[in-house]
């Protein structure tokens, strides 16, 4: 886990452990994600982050930086003709992979956990969704 | 039996001693706690506590699914999770040489 000792020849060794994961939120049609905590940290704000976009499926693509590490995430609307996730398809195979019509769901893509104690348990996310567009995001009306 | 029966006693009284306001805690996030704190997790404690939240984090197949309205925060299910594991990633890190290196 944590740095050794800085002084010496040798090198020292660091584990990073990233995690590539689904959450389901609820029911669709959902909007969008508005704010992302993880164990107690806003990691995540639609308000002020300009970067976020909803692309022509109405797929979510939020970017956010945790202790300096970059990460991203795609949420899933809900609508009952949502893009299937292709994170998801290559691991599970096309077969086995549906597109999850109704559920409005947010998928991880390669989250960073190294400030979380490495586990997904630890970081413990809340997830604040928006069902409706509201004038102070970027995107909506 | 009647030794694991005691070690879960005394894990118990570990954990109310531990989170002392266990009580506050909701009927589901006292059970989730107790669940970790294992009657062998004596020996592997050195990182000390690593579970402090009032909601749950969960990966329950049949979940109910619930309906959103308006602005809701939640704590969600996984449902997935790649290849049913953590991508663990090894670096090897050169020491800084302001410390007088070599």
């Amino acid at each position: 886990m944590g740095k050794a000792a800085t002084q010496g020849p040798n090198t020292s060794v660091v584990n990073e452990v990233y995690g590539t994961f689904a959450i389901g939120l609820g029911m669709g049609p959902c909007f969008a994600v508005g704010k992302i905590w993880a164990a107690e940290q806003l990691i995540y704000n639609l308000m002020t982050d300009a970067k976020a976009h909803i692309d022509a499926d109405g797929v979510l693509h939020g970017f956010g930086k945790i202790v300096g590490v970059d990460f991203s995430f795609e949420m899933y609307p809900g609508t009952p003709t949502q893009p299937i996730c292709h994170r998801m398809e290559i691991d599970l195979g096309e077969a086995n992979t549906p597109r999850f019509p109704g559920l409005c769901y947010i998928v991880f893509k390669d989250f960073p956990l190294m400030s979380f104690g490495n586990t997904l348990q630890a970081t413990m996310f809340k997830i604040e969704v928006l069902k409706l567009p509201s004038s102070h995001t970027p995107t909506g009306e | 039996m009647t030794d694991q029966t005691t070690s879960w006693g005394r894990a118990g009284l570990e954990f109310l001693d531990r989170v002392g306001g266990g009580l506050s805690l909701g009927t589901k996030g006292a059970l989730a706690t107790f669940n970790f704190i294992h009657p062998d997790a004596e020996m592997s404690s050195n990182n000390g506590p690593k579970f402090k939240a009032d909601t749950v984090q969960t990966s329950t197949y049949g979940e109910a699914i619930p309906r959103i309205y308006g602005r809701v925060t939640t704590s969600g299910n996984i449902f997935w999770l790649e290849k049913n594991k953590l991508k663990v990633v090894t670096k090897n890190v050169q020491p800084e040489s302001g410390a007088g290196g070599k």
